[in-house]
């Protein structure tokens, strides 16, 4: 999932900032200020449009550098200057406006409220925009006949264009084609707009000799902290860009109330992000889910059918945790939870018959490992550990973990298909997976919190299929 | 520069979508038969008919004005063809010269080409004004013959000629450009050189020594490569205006061989309705409030057209009526009557002449027809929900004024829901003051008292002569309890149906 977020954006990279959760409480509610102050419009906006402006002054130093022509070369460096200059005052305006609440963005605005009177700023600023200017104004005339090419000064010389256009004016109707001659240029010029620029210099010294001594004048003008700033507002950003699209689509975010770790969980309307914001073939339909575990609960034990979205939704459980970790909306309706300071996972090996005692292994060692660092302000999300095993020794290792689980006041989720590690311990609580009761191949995604019995989807179904008591009087009363 | 030989105030874009509801209009109204004489197996005339024809005019002068143009075209059929001919051959010119490519050179070049082919049609055109344009007495040609005197001067003619010949550009090109980023020429715009050459231009050419210029080698290709490019850049700027133009020319022409067109098909409807004997006549439209329907001798051309049997003809006296329920035998007339009304309030709202003796009636802001259709084409739909959703649709354009027909709506459903349905339809219709004539067997709808009591309901019926035979006429009288489809099966079978058991 991150690494699609940071697609398109790998010049920022995102991805080991993803990997960086908050390290405590107080990191967490930083981050979340951060990230509130850049959902606002006027500010998400004003970084957005900053952010293409960096990545524009960027492409124009890279490419400016690899051109063969001299004045070519340079023009594309005071190019890169103004873009720079003009996108960090920008910035600078937005963000001296904009209603800021979070300790970070308020602190960067006062260093580029800072930088941008700062001496050296100031000086790079007017001589770069006032380079741009002068050529802005320069507009010259070219004969071309067979060819010889020669370079005059424009003298307002009338527009051929428009005046066919204005002889057959009276036979103008409704529709208008807009002609267009796209020209394939080169990065570089062509030796005859390379021949053609060198005799407008001729023409017009000034701007071309301040140019060059602009060029040998200044070097690395990118202040090291506006990158930073640029970089990191990304990891905000890009995650926000998923969020606009999902919310589109109706599903929705918010903050969570992030507090200590043992503290009562719940959050509604829970989904896999991963799972939605997938796009092909198609848009998945997703089934939201709540989340609840209150005192004394610590383990939840998530059964049913197969493909009736427990995996999905201990990915979700996961996913929310880890999300709040980073500071960001999560994908839920509203959710407070315990802080995790760590997050580990524990996939069963699928089943397969060749090689069971190598599989089991790898589970129970990975298992012990967990085991040993997971502390009470850890989650475990454990996925069908154990699948490889016989049912006898499932049930014994799945029932033997829960307790030292439990022991240790670890928080988990156990998606299983053993219903007895639903009914250890008060600790443990059972949430199941639902299906269509007339039909055991449609599964309703939704997990509710109820015994593990296997049965009792008759409501879900009649829901379905408009065929409880009150449907079935109204369609029938016609 | 406009037509406006049509529509007074627009031109008919012959590639345009038909409106809304034209496809029912068409399958109801048996309208291909009409289409058909109109375009004689040309295609163009047919687009044009066919869009003229349900873009009704809702203006009772904007229809007299049309009817009177149409005459000028009778009258002069000779001129009109020279025109329409003029027209096509112009629009022919396209097709000749192909386009060699996107390049702007080769827009131009070609663009060059068409503009002298158009200069000799605008002459042409200015001469058929002056020789024949005198003859032509309705508005709309009175305008355009002196349109065309006034807009085509000599002076004119001959500063479109001076412009093309500086499109050869013997002298060579100057191209204005700015410097864009990157120090990069831009904005590269064609120009033409002044016309009192002063400083540095007066001599024709530069001189060969300036630091100010440079020369491509003879073998530099991509030098050359460079420079055609550089051309084409200024170039573009005239390429597209004179493009441009050259198609402002060419729809001129498209207009004056739609416009030409319409008049011509009409011509042709006449000449085929003619050989079977059968003439239209000049409707007199009027405003839509006064709710005239008033007619004699109304025919279906396209029954008349595809057979040459004596087609029967009907009366309709139906002024200030909101609704006019039509019942009676099967295969009694009943739809035949409904077309041949419909076809006549849709010719006259195109301007044309109508296949009656006489018609006279308010114009409608809208036109619908409503017909009982088989099976739904594609099966999806169940056929009383594929009638509801073609009902639905065409109540989006019924307005005050409108006309709506009916043809046994609503019959794929039983009798008691079909009439309650149709009830409320009706019911809404004459409210909003929207004109109803609806064929239908649904024998409760026909009878309630609200309908019998009202006194702008006006009851036919098929008319069934005592020993059963059919006379297809559409006779004033109140809706009988049975259509009579013991008779057609009687017809069929040889024999009645047997009595239904009590």
């Amino acid at each position: 999932m991150f690494r699609g977020l940071a697609t398109g954006r790998e010049e920022y990279d995102l991805v080991p900032l993803y990997e960086a959760p908050a390290a405590d409480l107080d990191a967490v509610h930083f981050r979340q200020e951060v990230a509130r102050d850049l959902e606002r419009p006027p500010v998400g906006d004003a970084v957005r449009r900053f952010a293409d402006e960096m990545r524009r002054v960027r492409q124009l130093l890279a490419a400016g550098q690899q051109r063969r022509h001299e004045l070519q070369r340079g023009r594309m460096f005071v190019d890169a200057a103004v873009a720079y200059v003009e996108s960090v005052a920008e910035l600078e305006r937005a963000l001296a406006d904009a209603p800021l609440d979070s300790r970070g963005v308020r602190a960067f605005r006062d260093y580029v409220r800072w930088l941008v009177g700062a001496p050296a700023f100031v000086r790079l600023r007017a001589e770069a925009t006032g380079l741009e200017a002068e050529f802005g104004q320069i507009t010259y005339l070219v004969h071309v006949r067979e060819r010889r090419v020669v370079v005059a000064p424009y003298r307002g010389e009338v527009d051929f264009g428009a005046s066919v256009e204005a002889s057959f004016r009276r036979f103008e109707g409704s529709g208008e084609t807009e002609y267009r001659f796209p020209s394939r240029r080169a990065p570089d010029l062509d030796d005859v707009e390379g021949g053609i620029l060198d005799r407008v210099a001729l023409l017009f010294p000034g701007p071309f000799d301040r140019m060059r001594r602009f060029v040998v004048g200044v070097s690395d003008w990118i202040d090291p902290a506006v990158r930073r700033f640029d970089r990191e507002a990304q990891y905000f950003l890009a995650y926000f860009a998923l969020v606009e699209r999902l919310r589109a689509r109706g599903l929705a975010f918010c903050y969570p109330e992030v507090g200590a770790a043992d503290e009562d969980e719940s959050a509604e309307g829970i989904f896999d992000l991963a799972l939605a914001g997938r796009e092909e073939p198609a848009p998945p339909t997703i089934v939201v889910n709540d989340f609840v575990r209150t005192a004394p609960e610590r383990i939840v034990v998530v059964t049913g059918p197969n493909q009736g979205g427990k995996t999905t939704f201990a990915r979700a459980v996961g996913q929310l945790h880890y999300l709040a970790a980073l500071g960001l909306p999560v994908p839920a309706r509203s959710a407070r939870l315990g802080f995790a300071e760590r997050i580990f996972t524990h996939f069963g090996a699928p089943e397969a018959l060749a090689d069971l005692r190598g599989r089991l292994e790898d589970d129970l060692v990975r298992m012990h490992r967990i085991l040993t660092d997971a502390t009470r302000t850890s989650l475990v999300i454990l996925n069908e550990s154990f699948a490889s095993a016989t049912l006898e020794d499932a049930l014994q290792l799945g029932e033997e973990v829960v307790r030292q689980l439990i022991e240790r006041g670890v928080r988990a989720v156990y998606v299983t298909f053993l219903d007895e590690l639903s009914r250890i311990s008060p600790e443990t609580v059972s949430l199941v997976a639902t299906v269509a009761p007339d039909d055991p191949n449609v599964r309703t995604f939704r997990i509710v919190r109820q015994v593990a019995d296997g049965r009792a989807y008759a409501m879900a179904l009649a829901e379905k299929h408009g065929l409880t008591y009150s449907d079935l009087r109204r369609r029938m009363g016609r | 520069m406009k037509v406006r030989l049509l529509f007074e105030d627009h031109d008919l874009d012959p590639a345009s979508p038909l409106p809304p509801g034209a496809a029912d209009l068409t399958l109801d109204l048996g309208l291909e038969a009409v289409f058909d004489a109109m375009a004689q197996g040309n295609a163009a005339l047919r687009a044009v008919a066919e869009r003229t024809v349900f873009r009704s005019l809702t203006d009772p002068a904007a229809i007299r004005r049309r009817l009177e143009a149409l005459q000028d075209v009778r009258e002069h059929a000779g001129v009109a063809r020279e025109l329409y001919d003029l027209a096509l051959a112009m629009l022919a010119a396209e097709r000749r010269y192909w386009s060699f490519g996107k390049s702007a050179d080769s827009v131009l070049h070609r663009a060059v080409r068409l503009l002298e082919v158009y200069l000799e049609g605008l002459e042409a055109l200015r001469r058929i004004a002056r020789t024949s344009g005198e003859g032509f007495r309705s508005e709309a040609f009175r305008r355009f013959f002196r349109m065309v005197g006034d807009e085509l001067g000599e002076a004119y003619l001959g500063e479109l000629r001076a412009q093309r010949d500086e499109l050869e550009f013997e002298d060579g090109v100057w191209i204005s450009a700015r410097l864009g980023a990157g120090n990069r020429g831009t904005e590269h715009v064609l120009r033409r050189p002044r016309e009192v050459r002063v400083g540095w231009w007066r001599r024709r050419f530069p001189p060969r020594k300036t630091p100010l210029a440079f020369e491509i080698g003879e073998r530099d290709e991509s030098g050359l490569r460079s420079l055609s490019e550089l051309r084409e850049r200024g170039i573009a700027s005239v390429a597209g205006a004179l493009a441009r133009s050259t198609e402002h020319l060419r729809g001129f022409f498209t207009c004056l061989s739609v416009d030409l067109g319409f008049f011509l098909g009409c011509l042709h409807l006449e000449t085929a309705l003619a050989a079977h004997g059968r003439a239209l006549v000049s409707p007199e439209p009027v405003d839509p409030e006064a709710r005239a329907a008033d007619g004699a001798g109304l025919y279906d051309p396209g029954l008349a057209l595809r057979s040459n049997a004596p087609v029967v003809a009907n009366d309709l006296a139906a002024d200030r009526k909101l609704l006019v329920v039509v019942t009676g035998a099967n295969q009694g007339g009943k739809s035949t009557f409904l077309r041949a009304f419909g076809i006549a309030q849709l010719l006259m709202q195109a301007g044309m002449g109508v296949p009656a003796e006489r018609f006279r009636a308010s114009v409608a802001p809208a036109i619908a027809t409503h017909f009982a259709r088989g099976e739904d084409a594609t099966m999806a739909r169940g056929k009383l929900d594929d009638e509801l959703r073609r009902m639905s649709q065409l109540v989006e354009r019924l307005r005050p004024g409108a006309l709506l027909l009916s043809n046994e709506s609503f019959s794929s459903t039983n009798e008691r829901e079909g009439s309650q349905l149709a009830a409320e339809v009706f019911r809404a219709c004459r409210e909003s003051g929207v004109r109803v004539v609806a064929v239908t067997h649904l024998y409760e709808l026909a009878c309630s008292a609200e309908l019998r009591d009202s006194p702008d309901v006006l009851y036919l019926r098929a008319e069934r002569t005592p020993d059963g035979q059919r006379t297809f006429r559409i006779r004033e009288g109140d809706p009988l309890p049975t259509s009579f489809g013991a008779d057609v099966y009687a017809a069929i079978f040889g024999a009645p149906p047997r009595a239904r058991p009590a």
